[in-house]
C-alpha cells in the first residue's frame, strides 16, 4: 500500500497529452493504471488510449423491450381483465393499442438509458474523489498509478512533456 | 308478450313528430324525475340551462306565413356512441345488458370530451353548484343522485325506473311486459308523442312503430346507431 | 517596387477578413476556457434590483392571475370562466395547446439540430431546452384548470386503486398523458445531460449554497473518459429517442381534435399541421428567450447576430410549412361545397371569428415574408424579437379560430352558439405567461444558460483554413 502512490499531472495542451501518454506507455504503465479527465469529450483515437467498452446499449435495448411490456400490460392485459364497452369499439382497439405501445417504448428507453448511464458512471459519487478544481477551466488531467520507486522517472517524464502542473494526489470531497 | 332475446333489452324510444303539441310537459317532468337544477335567467341566456329533454324549434318560411317546427331532443342513447371511447375515466360507457348509453357520476372528472364530441349536443355540464330554490329543495327524488359542480348528465332513460321494474318483476318471477318501463317523459306527454320500450322485443309498440316507414334517425350519415326513432310529420295540411 | 505593393495588398485584406470571421462567429473567436466559465458564472449573479423588481410584478401577475384565478375557480365553479354549450372548450385548451408548441423549442434546437450536426446550435441548446421544461410546466397546469372537477384529475394515472378501474385506453386525453408524460421526462432528462458538465464547472466557481447546490446536482463529474463516453452516448441515443417523441406528442394533441366528430376538427392533416405549427411557434419563442437572455444576462459573446440571423431563415422556412398546411386544410374544406363546412369556413371569414382569423393570417404570414427575407432584419436582434412575437400572437389565434371556432357551428343548427372568455380565463393566460417568465427567471440564474463545453468542443473543432487566396471555415468532425 505504501508503495503506491498517485500522481495528478494538468496539461493545457492536447498534444502535450498525447505525448506524455505515450512516453508513460513506453515506461510500462499500464493504461488501465492512468485516469484520464477533461473537460471537453476527446476521442480515445485522439489521445492514442484503448476504445471502451460500455454495456449502455444494451441497457437501452432491455429497457425497450421492458416498456413494451407494460405498454402491453395496460392495452391489453385492463381491458382484457376488466372489459368495458365503449363506442362499438372492440375491447382492445388496434390503432391506439399500437400506439400506446410505441409511447411506453420510448419513455422506458429514455428512462432506461439515463439510469443506466447514472448506473454505469456510479452516478451521484458523493465521496472523496482524485480531482482539481482547474480541470473545468480547459485542462486534460492524468492520474497515473505507479509504484513509489517509479515516481522519480514519471514526473521527469511529465515535466518533459510541459505538465503544468504535478501534484500527489489525495482524495477530496468535490 | 315476447320475452326480450338473450335476457337482454334493448330500450328505445320513438317520437311521434306529428303528434307532438312542443307542450314541454316532458321537459318539466324530466326536471321533478331526475333532480335537475334549474341555472336562472342570465345563466340560460348563455345556454348553460341543463334540459336532459329539450325541443328545438325551427322556423319555417316569411312572415306573415310563418310556421315552427318542433324537435323533441334528448339523449339518443347510440349504440356505437361517440361520447364513450374519449372519456379518459370511462365515465360513459356502454351497458352491454340495457344496450343504453350510461353516464356515472362518480367518475366524472369534468374534461367535458364527451360534450364536444356529441353531434346532437346533448351532454349538459354542471357549471355551477345546483340550487333548489325551497321549496323545489324538497321534492328532490331520492332514486336519482343529486349532482354537484364539475359533472357532466344527460337524459338516461330514466334508469332508475327501468331497474325498479326489473326489480319488481325479479321479485314476482314474471318477466318485464312491454308498458312495465315509462320514463317520466313518456308518462306525462298528454297527447303519447313519446312511445318508449324494448327494441329487442319485436311485438313491442316502440319496435313496431320503429319499422314504419315514416321512422327516420336523426345524423344517421354518421353512424352512431341512435336508439331513438322520429317518426315524420305529415302533410303540409297538417298545422 | 511591384513585390512590396503585393506583399503590402495581401497582408490587410486577409488580416481584416479573418477578423471579421472571428467577430461574427462564435466558434471561429476562441477565448481560454476559463474566461468563459467565467462569463457564464458572472451572468448568474447578475441580480440587480430590477431584476427583483421584475420577478416581482411577475410573481404577482402569476400568483394573482394564474393561481388565484384557479383557486377561485375551484371554488366558485367552471362557470366563472365563459366556456359554455356548445363550445365547451376554450381559452385553457387553447392555451394548453399552444405552451405544448412552445415546448417543441429546446427539442427542435436540442436534438434535431444536434442530429443534423448544425454548428451554430452550440451556444443556445440550454436555453432551449430549459423553455422545454418550463413550458411544459404551464401547459400540463392548464389541463388541471380545464378540468371540472380538478381534484379527481389524478384519476387519469393508471395505477391499481379500489374502484377496480383502470383508465380508459381509447380515449386520447390517455394518449396526450403517456405522451405528455414521455416528452416532460425525456426533454427534463435531455436538459440534465449535457448539463451535468456544467454543473461541475459552477461547482468549481463556486462557494456557499451554490456551492453545495451545484456538488449535489453534479452527481460527482469529473469528466474522465468512461463518464464522458457514457455521457455522449446517452446523449446520442437521447437526441434520436427524443425527436420521435416530439413529434408524436403534438400529433396526439392534435388527435384530441382530430378523433372527434366536429367539423373542422375531423381532418387527417392535423397532424402534420400541428407539428409544424408547434416548431413555428417554438422556434419564434426561442429567439424571444434568446433575446431576453442575451440583453438580460450580457451574454453577447455567446449568442450573437449569427444565431439570430438563422432562426430567421428557419422561421421563414416554417412559415412557409405552416401556410401550407393551413390552405391545404382550408382549401379542402372549401371545396367540398358541404353546407356545414362552409358555415364553419365562413364565421372564420366574415363572422364571429374574423377579427382573431385576421390577425393570425397578418401574423404567421404578411409580418414574417414581408421581413424575414431581409438579412439586415434577420441580423437585428431587437427586429427579429418583434417578428417572434408577433408569430407567437398569430400561433395563439391559431389555436384559438380551431379550438373555440369550429365548435360554434354544428350540424343542427339549433345548438349553434358564441363564446367569450372572462375575466378569469384572461387573467389565468396571462397569469401563465408571468409565471413561465418567472420560472425562467429564477431558473436562469441556478442554472449555467451556455453549455461551456460544447461551445468549447465547437471552438476546437472550427479553424480558419487558406484556401487559395482566402481564409474559410473548416470544421472537423471529432467522432
Amino acid at each position: 500500500m505504501s508503495d503506491s502512490t498517485v500522481l495528478l499531472a494538468t496539461y493545457r495542451e492536447l498534444d502535450h497529452t498525447a505525448d506524455a501518454l505515450d512516453s508513460l506507455r513506453a515506461l510500462g504503465i499500464a493504461d488501465s493504471d492512468i485516469t484520464l479527465m477533461s473537460s471537453v469529450p476527446y476521442s480515445h483515437a485522439m489521445l492514442g488510449r484503448p476504445a471502451m467498452k460500455t454495456v449502455l446499449p444494451v441497457i437501452s435495448l432491455v429497457s425497450a423491450i421492458l416498456g413494451f411490456g407494460v405498454g402491453l400490460f395496460y392495452t391489453v392485459g385492463t381491458p382484457t381483465l376488466y372489459p368495458i364497452s365503449v363506442g362499438g369499439q372492440p375491447f382492445v382497439p388496434g390503432p391506439p393499442t399500437a400506439l400506446l405501445l410505441y409511447e411506453f417504448t420510448m419513455l422506458f428507453l429514455i428512462v432506461g438509458t439515463f439510469l443506466g448511464m447514472m448506473w454505469i458512471n456510479l452516478f451521484p459519487s458523493y465521496g472523496l474523489q482524485y480531482f482539481t478544481k482547474r480541470l473545468t477551466d480547459g485542462r486534460i488531467a492524468l492520474l497515473i498509478h505507479c509504484q513509489a520507486d517509479q515516481e522519480a522517472a514519471m514526473r521527469a517524464v511529465l515535466e518533459a512533456t510541459k505538465a503544468e502542473q504535478i501534484e500527489n494526489a489525495e482524495r477530496r470531497p468535490l | 308478450m315476447a320475452e326480450a332475446r338473450d335476457g337482454k333489452h334493448r330500450w328505445g324510444m320513438v317520437v311521434d313528430l306529428d303528434v307532438c303539441t312542443a307542450c314541454g310537459a316532458c321537459i318539466v317532468a324530466c326536471y321533478a324525475e331526475n333532480n335537475v337544477p334549474t341555472v336562472g335567467e342570465q345563466e340560460f341566456i348563455i345556454k348553460r340551462a341543463l334540459p336532459w329533454i329539450r325541443l328545438e324549434r325551427y322556423w319555417h318560411g316569411e312572415y306573415p306565413h310563418l310556421q315552427a317546427e318542433f324537435v323533441p331532443m334528448m339523449c339518443q342513447h347510440c349504440q356505437a356512441a361517440p361520447c364513450e371511447p374519449v372519456c379518459p375515466m370511462y365515465a360513459t360507457m356502454h351497458d352491454q345488458n340495457d344496450n343504453i348509453n350510461l353516464q356515472i357520476y362518480n367518475r366524472c372528472a369534468g374534461i367535458r370530451y364527451c360534450a364536444v364530441n356529441c353531434p346532437y349536443k346533448v351532454r349538459m355540464f354542471n357549471w355551477f353548484n345546483p340550487y333548489f330554490p325551497e321549496p323545489l329543495n324538497e321534492q328532490l327524488n331520492p332514486d336519482v343522485t343529486v349532482r354537484t359542480r364539475g359533472i357532466m348528465e344527460k337524459c338516461t332513460f330514466c334508469i332508475q325506473r327501468i331497474r325498479r321494474a326489473r326489480d319488481e318483476a325479479n321479485a314476482e318471477h314474471v318477466p318485464l311486459k312491454d308498458g312495465d318501463v315509462v320514463p317520466a317523459c313518456v308518462q306525462t306527454c298528454p297527447t303519447e308523442a313519446l312511445i318508449f320500450g324494448d327494441l329487442n322485443d319485436p311485438d313491442s309498440r316502440v319496435s313496431k312503430l320503429a319499422r314504419s316507414p315514416r321512422a327516420l334517425h336523426l345524423l344517421e350519415e354518421l353512424g352512431t346507431a341512435p336508439s331513438v326513432s322520429y317518426l315524420k310529420r305529415g302533410g303540409p295540411n297538417v298545422d | 517596387m511591384s513585390i512590396e505593393m503585393t506583399v503590402s495588398h495581401a497582408l490587410p485584406l486577409e488580416d481584416s477578413h479573418e477578423e471579421e470571421s472571428r467577430k461574427r462567429h462564435l466558434l471561429l473567436d476562441p477565448r481560454p476556457q476559463e474566461e468563459m466559465n467565467q462569463m457564464v458564472m458572472d451572468s448568474m449573479h447578475r441580480t440587480g434590483v430590477e431584476f427583483w423588481i421584475v420577478m416581482a410584478v411577475l410573481a404577482v401577475l402569476a400568483l394573482g392571475g394564474f393561481l388565484g384565478g384557479w383557486l377561485y375557480q375551484i371554488r366558485f365553479g367552471m362557470g366563472v370562466a365563459g366556456i359554455r354549450k356548445p363550445v365547451f372548450w376554450g381559452v385553457y385548451i387553447t392555451s394548453f395547446v399552444f405552451w405544448i408548441g412552445i415546448s417543441h423549442s429546446g427539442t427542435f434546437v436540442s436534438a434535431i439540430l444536434r442530429v443534423f450536426k448544425v454548428e451554430w446550435r452550440r451556444s443556445i441548446t440550454r436555453a432551449a431546452e430549459l423553455m422545454t421544461s418550463t413550458s411544459l410546466l404551464v401547459a400540463v397546469a392548464f389541463l388541471g384548470i380545464h378540468v371540472g372537477r380538478t381534484w379527481r384529475g389524478y384519476w387519469i394515472v393508471p395505477y391499481p386503486n379500489q374502484r377496480t378501474l383502470w383508465p380508459n385506453f381509447h380515449s386520447p386525453f390517455l394518449w396526450d398523458e403517456m405522451a405528455i408524460l414521455s416528452y416532460f421526462i425525456g426533454s427534463s432528462l435531455y436538459l440534465l445531460l449535457p448539463l451535468i458538465p456544467d454543473l461541475a464547472m459552477a461547482r468549481d466557481h463556486s462557494e456557499g449554497w451554490r456551492y453545495k447546490l451545484y456538488r449535489i446536482l453534479s452527481l460527482g463529474w469529473r469528466g474522465t473518459e468512461a463518464e464522458w463516453r457514457n455521457l455522449t452516448l446517452s446523449m446520442t441515443v437521447f437526441a434520436f429517442a427524443i425527436i420521435p417523441v416530439m413529434f408524436s406528442v403534438h400529433t396526439i394533441v392534435s388527435w384530441d381534435f382530430a378523433m372527434t366528430r366536429v367539423i373542422g376538427w375531423h381532418s387527417s392533416i392535423f397532424a402534420p399541421y400541428f407539428i409544424v405549427g408547434a416548431i413555428y411557434s417554438g422556434v419564434s419563442a426561442v429567439v424571444n428567450i434568446l433575446f431576453l437572455v442575451r440583453w438580460n444576462m450580457k451574454l453577447s459573446y455567446f449568442v450573437r447576430e449569427e444565431h439570430f440571423e438563422a432562426f430567421g431563415k428557419l422561421m421563414l422556412i416554417l412559415s412557409f410549412g405552416w401556410t401550407y398546411f393551413f390552405f391545404a386544410d382550408l382549401l379542402t374544406e372549401w371545396y367540398g361545397g358541404e353546407a356545414i363546412g362552409h358555415t364553419v369556413l365562413d364565421i372564420q371569414f366574415y363572422g364571429q371569428m374574423h377579427p382573431f382569423w385576421t390577425i393570425m393570417v397578418v401574423c404567421n404570414i404578411v409580418i414574417p415574408w414581408l421581413t424575414l427575407w431581409n438579412r439586415k432584419v434577420r441580423r437585428t436582434p431587437i427586429a427579429l424579437f418583434f417578428v417572434a412575437l408577433a408569430v407567437n400572437v398569430g400561433m395563439f389565434m391559431e389555436r384559438y379560430t380551431i379550438v373555440t371556432g369550429f365548435l360554434r357551428r354544428s350540424r343542427l343548427p339549433f345548438n349553434w352558439g358564441t363564446y367569450q372568455p372572462s375575466i378569469v380565463e384572461v387573467g389565468i393566460a396571462v397569469g401563465s405567461v408571468a409565471t413561465f417568465l418567472l420560472l425562467y427567471g429564477l431558473l436562469s440564474r441556478v442554472i449555467p444558460m451556455i453549455p461551456v463545453w460544447e461551445v468549447r468542443e465547437g471552438q476546437l473543432t472550427h479553424v480558419l483554413r487558406r484556401f487559395g487566396r482566402t481564409k474559410v471555415t473548416a470544421v472537423s468532425e471529432w467522432e
